[in-house]
């Protein structure tokens, strides 16, 4: 791009617009999620916001993340820290570190306001957890101007003031006392709590100042603080008051509590649909009044031009009399509409006039996903703006590549190296040694392809960053009476800076129309080796798909790169990916089948996309190895976040990062990482994204 | 013998150059080379085809070419086809930008339609239409600064400056400024505060004041 | 015989460039129809607004005359006539309604065609620079007028404002039909493209200041639409689009 251009670009391009005032714009609650100070309210953030929160109450230090999935879900994670009380009375294991704890939040709108009608949301707050602050609440928000009013009703933590009777306890008998204790280890949904014991009104008041950055909040709240976890708390008053301020993305809290505690804190806010970073790709070329003639048609142009205007790299060219097909794999962008608008203009420059249809395969690992036609004359007057019909998907029609084989006239040289660096990070949360371990470093893959269907990959993982040197014992103390699959990991993080994280055989190929299937076979993952298979069912369009995988594996030995120990597992999964209608962009995956310590159950793990390309997903394993065998935390259970690699660049990118966030790894209800899954492989099936430019 | 593999498989991923690194790199390249603010000499200037001004908004800076003269709106055109359109020295449209200037109100009322030296003490007010903010109020009051001297393509002009302050409604305010030749009265520089634009934004006339000098006796072409 | 073909193909040929050259273009630039002998391009037809310096271009607009707009009309007006069948005899809603219907009738719909009129980027741009083959094209771009006006169960159809002034949205409300209308939200538009939801309710008020030019619809209550009243309302918004003034 010469400097001109690119001076141009950057010119118009850097004046984002400032969005329109965001009227429901909550702020959030100490616990995180949006509410008052203690208490939740029954707003809800716009769908796709994300908010990180700190907040500083003296006795107790709050970090959460509140995300707002769907416009009537919210969710939160929290990690607790008590002040007032050490972690284990005993400092050879976890030296002077605080009490901590980690909660879930979940927060479900019930219905919307009306002109008449409050707003109505119901929630869980801390369960699935040793429970500090485990609460069940139901509330009502009403606005009036610039006041808005919210009463509700609490039970458990919310409700330990109990200024009012149970009303399930006037019900039935059972509900007057709230159980204690836990099942299981910890970590288990304790239904037979809810709604239990004390409950207690709550209300709350919050008026926009005049003044737009400033916000005033005042709540009568009912819990008592008698039974909290940082001992010797004293409560001078049932009202806490404070103030917000909003600055840009950032809200800054400061509120009075219990009548004898300052407390502040900070909010950063951000929303996952409306993220984006302005790129500055080559324009989209404009498109001539005809293509080339035959003379001048020349395939090594094509090829060239494909790569370097539409981010195509071509594996095949075939002309065939009025039909110019081609295959290769979009490297560049990350949207299917804008991919095929690129290279359907290439092709309309730089293929021969005579041509009536292009057909573009689409590749992934050398198999052929899906293939998209276009009618030259038709795209020709789409892209010179001679036709009126908008957008690009209007003009292509996709389908299912065939299954005949092509006599390409030419081809790349399909055997050859591939490179590819990527970074990664892990974390592990909730440790007694450090709170917060992490380790992060550069994934360098190198991968051979032999003549299709043959590849060999090999992956060193380099650790720049990690704070590893804090762990006091390199054996998990806690025994588990199930096979010690994954609870090893310290050992495998500490043994080295780099190591051979991955070194692997990859068999793949389109079976029928619709299945795909792999194999692999050597070091697949950090912690394991073996062989395995997989088969996926993945109609075009289709919101279903279905899977198996079939693997047996040995644990490496955490001392070696190469060797292996004694342990062998045969495991495997049948799932069912599912794109339900009713939530938009989502994604369900249910697998059945055996994990790694021999136990047998359902894995089922729910992701949400939002506009900009980020998925927020939870999952939960559910095994037949019982809480006990389970050791603490009772079922294995985690979060991920998929950031795109082009969010944070300003060229357009395919690929993703995910930073996942376990809260405790046990043994029980673990998945192997496979090297490859075909249904990300075979992504582009799925029906494409409306894309709005 | 296993070392030696892993050795050899590390120092070939690090020649390598795939997707993710490339667009790495590429990334690199685009934050460290922001474009040198240059201003255009008079050479430059008197060799133009076309009328073109200067614009300045933040750090950033771009030449932009005079399209259309058309009832009284001068309309300049950037290199990545976006529009601003003056109407008597004021903004009052742009196109092709993230948030476009769409409209503005009662210009049949501007007092910038007549000569500047009048201008002191008038009022008047207006409203603008964005793409994205709804219509915005604006009052404005004129204010005659006095003489200024300033240095423009390497020479020195005379001018008057003019300053609107303008108060939208239920915002704080900004101050608008015109430069104007003492000798011709035209417009040779301005900075002002369309509502589409988070920063101000600076134009300076530059066939205009190269023309101004080319008339000024002494002043070599 | 040789003749006999000669002439025949004579007739033949000029039969079919007499075909082609019917193809007219049909361009009703704010209210005057232009014919074209061939395909235009958009500034082409710009070229012949009177005093575009005047104009509002925030609300100019590009439409194909389309009978399965018009059927669309129809069937929308359908749909109301069986709402005020339903309606209380001599109440207030009903006369409210039959009166949107009324004025529906008289309105003129054409497919709008997606692409915002850009005066100087038509002539520059070849994106914002389509051509026009083939139909009845209305193209509108008109002079803003110190008003704004007011759709739906509404009992003044504009409000004025001056050149130098905005109204606040949820302010208008004394012009809404008490009984009829939506007491929550109400519709703004400045193109007529898009319609940006809008709280006028003591409980969701929210600052929409609305310049000369644009436009409010105002929903019907559920009590005059039943039960899919929401439903309805969306159908009246994405008529509205294709309104050509």
């Amino acid at each position: 791009m010469n400097r001109a251009t690119q001076l141009g670009v950057m010119f118009c391009a850097l004046f984002a617009a400032s969005t329109l005032a965001q009227d429901s714009d909550y702020s959030q609650a100490s616990h995180g999620g949006v509410g008052i100070f203690q208490t939740p309210t029954a707003r809800m953030a716009p769908s796709g916001n994300f908010s990180l929160n700190y907040n500083d109450l003296d006795e107790y230090r709050f970090w959460s993340a509140s995300i707002q999935l769907f416009p009537w879900l919210e969710t939160t994670v929290r990690y607790t820290d008590v002040r007032t009380r050490l972690y284990s009375p005993y400092p050879e294991f976890s030296g002077d570190q605080t009490l901590k704890d980690k909660g879930i939040d979940v927060k479900l709108r019930l219905w919307q306001e009306s002109y008449y009608l409050p707003q109505v949301s119901v929630g869980w707050r801390d369960f699935g957890g040793t429970g500090f602050f485990e609460s069940e609440y139901i509330t009502a928000s009403k606005r009036v101007g610039p006041f808005d009013l919210h009463l509700g009703m609490g039970w458990g933590y919310l409700g330990s003031g109990g200024n009012i009777s149970n009303p399930f306890c006037e019900l039935s008998d059972g509900y007057c006392q709230r159980p204690g204790g836990f099942s299981g280890r910890g970590g288990m949904i304790d239904y037979q709590r809810f709604y239990k014991g004390p409950a207690s009104v709550f209300a709350g008041l919050e008026y926009q100042t005049p003044w737009e950055p400033l916000r005033l909040k005042v709540e009568y709240e009912g819990n008592n603080y008698t039974k909290d976890r940082a001992r010797g708390i004293v409560q001078d008053s049932k009202i806490n008051y404070g103030l917000v301020y909003s600055y840009d993305s950032l809200d800054f809290h400061l509120s009075y509590q219990r009548g004898n505690t300052l407390a502040f804190g900070v909010s950063v806010g951000s929303n996952f649909n409306t993220i984006k970073t302005p790129k500055f790709d080559r324009p989209p070329p404009e498109v001539n009044a005809a293509g080339l003639s035959a003379k001048r048609f020349k395939r090594t142009t094509l090829r060239n031009q494909l790569y370097y205007r539409a981010g195509f790299v071509t594996t095949g060219i075939k002309l065939d009399g009025d039909e110019l097909i081609i295959r290769g794999q979009q490297q560049a962008f990350r949207e299917f509409d804008v991919s095929i608008e690129r290279v359907g203009r290439v092709l309309a420059n730089f293929a021969p006039d005579k041509v009536s249809r292009y057909r573009i395969i689409l590749e992934e690992l050398e198999m052929p996903i899906t293939e998209v036609v276009l009618q030259a004359d038709e795209f020709r007057a789409y892209a010179r703006y001679e036709s009126l019909d908008q957008p690009v998907s209007s003009v292509y029609v996709r389908q299912t590549p065939d299954m005949d084989d092509i006599d390409w006239q030419f081809t790349t040289l399909n055997h050859g190296f591939g490179y590819s660096f990527e970074p990664f990070w892990m974390q592990m949360l909730g440790n007694p040694e450090a709170f917060f371990m992490y380790q992060g470093g550069i994934l360098s893959s190198l991968s051979y392809q032999f003549s299709e269907p043959w590849s060999a990959t090999g992956v060193i993982k380099t650790t720049l960053l990690e704070n590893f040197d804090k762990f006091n014992f390199k054996v998990d103390t806690q025994n588990s009476t199930l096979p010690r699959v994954r609870t090893f990991s310290r050992e495998y993080v500490t043994r080295s800076y780099v190591t051979l994280d991955k070194l692997f055989l990859n068999y793949r190929e389109r079976l029928q129309k619709d299945v795909y299937a792999q194999a692999y076979g050597g070091y697949l993952e950090t912690m394991f080796a073996g062989v395995g298979g997989e088969v996926l069912y993945r109609p075009l369009d289709s919101r279903f798909a279905i899977g198996a995988d079939i693997n047996y594996v040995r644990q490496r030995d955490y001392n070696s790169e190469y060797k292996l120990f004694d342990y062998s597992v045969v495991t495997g999964f049948v799932s069912l990916y599912w794109e339900p209608e009713f939530f938009d962009d989502s994604l369900i995956t249910i697998s059945a089948g055996r994990y790694l310590a021999k136990d047998v159950g359902v894995n089922i793990d729910v992701g949400r996309r939002f506009d900009s390309g980020i998925i927020v997903g939870a999952y939960a394993a559910l095994s037949n190895a019982s809480a006990d065998e389970y050791g603490e935390g009772s079922f294995t259970k985690g979060f991920y976040v998929k950031i795109p690699f082009d969010l944070m660049s300003f060229k357009s990118a395919k690929g993703m990062g995910q930073i996942p966030w376990i809260p405790l790894a046990r043994d029980g209800g673990q998945m192997l990482k496979r090297p490859v899954y075909l249904h990300g492989v075979t992504s582009e099936r799925e029906k494409p994204r409306q894309y709005y430019k | 013998m296993f070392r030696f593999i892993l050795l050899s498989l590390v120092l070939s991923s690090l020649i390598g150059c795939s997707g993710t690194l490339y667009v790495y790199k590429e990334n690199l390249k685009l934050l460290f080379k922001s474009p040198a603010v240059v201003s255009p000499d008079r050479a430059y200037v008197a060799a133009s085809q076309y009328d073109i001004i200067q614009v300045n908004i933040a750090d950033k800076q771009a030449i932009m070419a005079l399209a259309f003269v058309e009832q009284g709106q001068d309309k300049f055109i950037s290199a990545d086809n976006g529009f601003v359109i003056f109407a008597n020295g004021r903004i009052v449209r742009t196109a092709g930008f993230i948030d476009n200037l769409l409209h503005v109100h009662n210009l049949t009322a501007d007092p910038l339609k007549q000569s500047f030296s009048v201008l002191g003490g008038r009022r008047w007010q207006y409203v603008e239409q964005t793409n994205t903010l709804t219509a915005k109020v604006n009052s404005a009051q004129f204010n005659i600064e006095g003489q200024r001297v300033m240095t423009l393509l390497n020479s020195e002009l005379t001018t008057v400056l003019l300053s609107e302050t303008v108060h939208p409604e239920n915002e704080g305010s900004f101050v608008n400024f015109y430069w104007f030749d003492e000798t011709s009265g035209e417009l040779i520089k301005t900075k002002q505060h369309p509502a589409n634009m988070t920063d101000a934004v600076t134009v300076t006339f530059l066939s205009r004041v190269n023309r101004i000098l080319s008339v000024i006796p002494g002043e070599s072409k | 015989m040789r003749l006999i073909k000669a002439v025949s193909s004579f007739f033949i040929i000029s039969l079919s460039a007499f075909n082609s050259a019917a193809a007219y273009i049909n361009v009703d630039i704010n209210g005057k129809l232009h014919v074209f002998n061939e395909p235009i391009k958009l500034a082409d037809a710009l070229s012949h607004i009177e005093h575009p310096e005047l104009v509002y271009w925030p609300d100019a607009g590009l439409f194909l005359a389309s009978e399965q707009t018009v059927q669309q009309k129809h069937a929308l007006m359908t749909r109301l006539i069986n709402q005020l069948a339903g309606l209380p005899a001599q109440s207030s809603e009903k006369a409210q309604l039959a009166d949107f219907i009324a004025w529906l009738s008289g309105i003129r719909v054409a497919r709008r065609i997606d692409l915002p009129v850009e005066f100087e980027r038509a002539r520059h741009v070849r994106k914002s620079n389509p051509l026009l083959q083939e139909g009845l094209f209305y193209l509108r771009a008109s002079y803003v007028q110190p008003q704004v006006l007011l759709l739906g169960a509404v009992t003044k159809y504009q409000a004025d404002i001056s050149a130098d002034s905005i109204a606040q949205a949820h302010e208008l409300h004394h012009n809404f039909a008490a009984d009829a209308a939506d007491n929550s939200w109400a519709y703004w538009s400045v193109s007529g493209a898009e319609w940006h939801k809008v709280g006028i309710a003591y409980w969701n008020k929210q600052q929409v200041e609305l310049a000369a030019g644009a436009m409010l619809y105002v929903p019907f209550s559920s009590s005059v639409l039943g039960g899919d009243s929401e439903e309805i309302n969306q159908q009246i918004l994405m008529l509205l689009r294709n309104w050509v003034r």
